[in-house]
């Protein structure tokens, strides 16, 4: 069984992948998100509108904004505390994240050498991999959805979700068409798929992602915002290639000689099989 | 190399390097449930556990 190797395989690649994640993410890109949440916190516990409209309800006001505490997730579920507990569930999701990645990254690999033999060694492999892993799983649905941090409203997510999946899926087959297809037509098919989601557009807010936040406020989320998107291209740049080196090294470690001992003995038509005539 | 095991050992291999992309395939599908929980799953447990993994991924969140 060479599902268990994979699963294994695959856990090794996440656990070092997701630590090395989880420092890069503590020193670019999770400041970014505490300091938006700041301000996040600030809007939940500001009293209504309406009641400063009125001025003499201060105390209610109050009281009242205890009860908006949280817009994503109801305010009495669980929470990770700051500190070492969130830092902790980061690093779990962060390896099981790279442990799907790796489960795919190695199903494309042993495709690829299914398909086209042995001739690409297994870093280089890894690598055309990993970047079309970085085209697809960010770049392309970044495109159309840009990465927010905490506070900033956005479509309905459940449209988001559909849509990222879109441009994630024909971005992946675009680069499948290109790595195994080798007809004159491939481009097209290509540009097409990789157009596709932008034919079908990304969701988009109508109106300010961040309406309802104070002049001060406001200005400061959206630097925040614009610094997110560069610390979360940087932090994907990191993980894919780190996901191509030690993915390629896995690979070639663990599955490539169960794999090729298999395809090699199931091709043999053109050498084995001139081998049995008499 | 004699004719009879030559035609005992061509099927075999068949059914096993059918078996690896089944496997291979299984793998892959693993790993989109695996994704799915991680970034795209409503419970609000999994959520916040994630939450900032999901931020910096850039999934859709919230």
């Amino acid at each position: 069984m060479i599902f268990q190797r994979l699963v294994w395989s695959a856990l090794a690649a996440a656990v070092l992948v997701g630590g090395v994640q989880t420092g890069v993410q503590r020193w670019q890109a999770a400041p970014l998100i505490l300091a938006a949440e700041v301000y996040e916190e600030q809007k939940a516990e500001a009293p209504e509108p309406v009641a400063s409209l009125t001025g003499h309800v201060h105390a209610e006001g109050v009281a009242h904004g205890h009860e908006h505490e949280h817009e994503h997730g109801s305010a009495k579920e669980w929470e990770p505390e700051n500190g070492a507990e969130r830092i902790g569930w980061t690093l779990v999701a962060n390896i099981l994240h790279a442990f799907s990645m790796a489960l795919l990254v190695f199903a494309v690999m042993g495709a690829y050498l299914y398909q086209r033999g042995a001739a690409m060694g297994s870093m280089a492999l890894a690598s055309v991999v990993a970047a079309a892993g970085f085209v697809s799983f960010h770049l392309w649905p970044s495109l159309g959805l840009h990465a927010e941090v905490p506070g900033m409203e956005a479509a309905p997510l459940h449209a988001r979700q559909v849509w990222w999946a879109l441009a994630v899926g024909s971005a992946a087959l675009a680069c499948g068409v290109l790595g195994f297809t080798r007809s004159p037509l491939r481009w097209v098919a290509a540009a097409v798929l990789l157009a596709l989601p932008f034919m079908v557009g990304a969701p988009q807010l109508n109106g300010d992602p961040l309406a309802g936040f104070s002049a001060e406020a406001h200005a400061a989320l959206e630097q925040l915002g614009t610094q997110f998107i560069w610390a979360t291209t940087w932090v994907s740049l990191s993980f894919w290639a780190s996901m191509g080196l030690v993915c390629g090294a896995a690979f070639q470690r663990w599955l490539r000689p169960v794999l090729e001992a298999t395809f090699e003995r199931s091709k043999p038509s053109a050498s084995a099989g001139t081998a049995v005539n008499p | 190399m004699n004719a009879a095991s030559a035609s005992s050992s061509t099927s075999l291999p068949v059914s096993a390097t059918r078996s690896l992309l089944l496997q291979l395939a299984a793998g892959a599908a693993l790993g989109l449930v695996v994704l799915y929980g991680v970034a795209f799953a409503e419970s609000p447990l999994l959520h916040n556990a994630a939450h900032d993994v999901r931020h910096i991924t850039v999934k859709p969140c919230h």
